[in-house]
């Protein structure tokens, strides 16, 4: 199914080629260093996953990018020129920052009649786009009186008000219901299935694992890794788990096919080198009897926590 | 690849129908439209929030109890004696309403910028409108027209309706025509408009509401109080720097501790020093808050 590609202009006339591009920033607050040296890249088209722990400077990456913070040393750029240079944003790049970031007191419809206005953007999108996030039934009711989900929708509902070709969200299933995560889930694919940009910030490993299609994970300010979901897991594939009565004659079996057997502490191997196919097949022939076999892949949790566990800036105090 | 395309049905190839781009007709070059934009969003987020409101209702009440003061001076005149009528000295309800007026006005200024610093509504607005000077010129003319038109205003009325409820009792001060009364009167509004202003500057560059609103008042209503206890000259050459003397002087009085005999005449400014004095408090609170809005990492 190919992505329908956007092919956008400003309303300046530039084409906007829908990536974004964080090239060696560095962000220091004070004496902390809240982003040190990151450098990726955002490709149209696909959600891209950005991980990280607590405090890895997610947020502090996407508010240089919107212009909202000044980088210390390198730069971010959306669509090839830097954010604040732009006159009307939000035909360009929608972004959810802060589902709380809100006046109380002003209705949905009023909140998100203020913001379109800088833009240029009518009252009949602002019916649109609160429909489209399910909010068209509470649109009169005050912001101040909203649960943190109807928030989030909100502030979607913001992001995608110039219906632009690149879209930013910070923690936005934070708070969600079951059907509010699916619900992102879902707009997050059809955004990207639309040709558009996302990235798509979590702390969450098993968000990311059914929305991302690509993940830059980050810690401590700095570049993890950049790959997929897939690769990730299959990173730290740790081997298949075999049990045997056989054991030993097993383990003679399996390394003259080449692979390297461990033995744990209640007899169980761990193999490596040799899939499960091939593990059975050669027990098979060899005439032992197996009790277990499984292949042992890490779950993207894991391979994540193992990834971000050096850049963990808080940690409780059992590990 | 239906549900796809769907999603994105009544677009235009290559643009969008959904939402109008801003096009390049019209009046201006872009950066005046741009202006305009950001001016008509300002005067909406104004409008759509209840601060504004209760803050004109503040500035009705006070117009309202002018007009129970000038009853009461009615009937207080009544009352008296031609002897203490010769020595009465009354002021005026259009003069009373100034300083409420001004308070209200610093309060809607210092709102204007803390009440989305407070709320994070700023973090939002400065993603849809990177350009800070033109929303901090946009605000400040928005709040500017409001509290010009509430100056004006709660003048007037208070002026009018002091004069109805009089009548044709002769008190010293309340027979002068509106033509007479009104250049002192219009300055009263104009101070008002600066006190907005500064308001508004300070709470830009405080982002804290109390702690906007504290330096405000201090600034205003306790510093003079304080000046006062200097000795003289300074009592009165310090008092005629600071706003709440500007606007006396500016209305062509003396600045307060003349006024109270407590420094020799002479001290202060001219109307129109008065009122250059209080332009350059716009100047310097609004450059200020131009210099923190760039500067800064918006919180």
């Amino acid at each position: 199914m190919p992505a329908v590609v956007r092919r956008a202009r400003t309303p300046c006339g530039e084409n906007l080629d829908g990536m974004i591009e964080v090239e060696e920033l560095t962000k220091r607050y004070g004496a902390t260093t809240a982003v040190d040296g990151l450098s990726f890249q955002v490709k149209p088209g696909l959600v891209t996953g950005f991980l990280g722990p607590n405090g890895a400077g997610k947020s502090t990456t996407m508010r240089v990018l919107l212009g909202l913070d000044v980088p210390t040393s390198g730069r971010g750029l959306v669509n090839g020129r830097r954010y604040a240079t732009m006159r009307y944003p939000m035909y360009e790049v929608g972004a959810l920052l802060d589902a709380n970031a809100v006046h109380g007191g002003r209705s949905a419809f009023d909140h998100l009649r203020c913001l379109a206005r800088t833009n240029r953007i009518g009252v009949s999108r602002v019916a649109e786009v609160l429909e489209r996030v399910g909010l068209a039934g509470v649109a009169r009711r005050q912001v101040g009186g909203f649960s943190l989900g109807m928030r989030q929708r909100l502030g979607i509902a913001v992001a995608l008000l110039g219906d632009p070709g690149v879209l930013m969200f910070d923690e936005p299933v934070n708070g969600l219901d079951p059907e509010g995560v699916w619900w992102i889930r879902h707009l997050m694919r059809s955004l990207a299935a639309e040709g558009r940009t996302v990235l798509l910030s979590s702390h969450l490993m098993s968000e990311m694992e059914l929305t991302a299609d690509r993940l830059v994970v980050i810690g401590r300010g700095r570049l993890v890794a950049e790959t997929t979901p897939r690769e990730l897991a299959a990173r730290h594939d740790r081997g298949v788990l075999v049990r045997s009565p056989g054991a030993a004659r097993l383990t003679g079996v399996l390394e003259a096919a080449g692979a390297t057997v461990e033995t744990g502490p209640g007899g169980e191997l761990v193999v490596r080198g040799l899939d499960v196919t091939r593990i059975g097949d050669l027990a098979a022939g060899a005439g032992l009897a197996v009790h277990e076999i499984t292949p042992r892949t890490a779950s993207l949790e894991e391979a994540y926590l193992e990834l971000t566990g050096d850049s963990t800036e808080y940690r409780a105090g059992g590990r | 690849m239906s549900g796809q395309e769907g999603a994105r049905d009544g677009d235009a190839p290559g643009g969008r129908t959904a939402v109008g781009l801003p096009g390049d007709a019209g009046f201006g070059g872009p950066g005046i439209r741009l202006l305009a934009d950001v001016l008509a969003a300002e005067w909406l987020k104004l409008r759509t929030v209840r601060s504004t409101w209760y803050i004109l209702a503040v500035v009705a009440a006070f117009v309202l109890l002018t007009a129970v003061y000038s009853l009461y001076l009615g009937s207080l005149w009544d009352g008296m004696s031609p002897r203490q009528r010769a020595t009465l000295s009354a002021s005026r309800p259009e003069q009373i309403v100034v300083m409420p007026a001004q308070i209200c006005m610093a309060v809607l200024g210092v709102l204007a910028f803390t009440s989305e610093y407070v709320t994070g509504m700023a973090r939002t607005g400065f993603t849809v409108m990177p350009r800070r000077k033109t929303v901090l010129a946009a605000r400040a003319v928005v709040v500017a027209a409001v509290a010009f038109g509430v100056g004006q205003a709660s003048g007037l009325v208070a002026f009018v309706a002091g004069r109805l409820i009089i009548g044709d009792r002769p008190i010293p001060d309340f027979a002068g025509p509106l033509s007479e009364e009104f250049p002192e009167m219009f300055v009263g509004g104009l101070s008002v408009v600066v006190l907005a202003m500064v308001g508004l500057g300070v709470g830009a560059v405080l982002r804290s509401t109390a702690g906007a609103i504290t330096a405000v008042v201090v600034y205003l209503y306790l510093l003079p109080r304080f000046a006062l206890l200097l000795p003289e000259p300074w009592n009165a050459r310090i008092g005629s720097v600071l706003l709440e003397d500007l606007t006396n002087q500016a209305m062509g009085r003396p600045p307060m501790a003349v006024d109270f005999g407590e420094a020799p005449a002479g001290i202060g400014f001219s109307p129109p020093a008065a009122l250059a004095v209080m332009f350059l408090y716009v100047v310097v609170t609004l450059g200020a808050a131009a210099v923190a809005l760039t500067r800064r990492d918006v919180r």
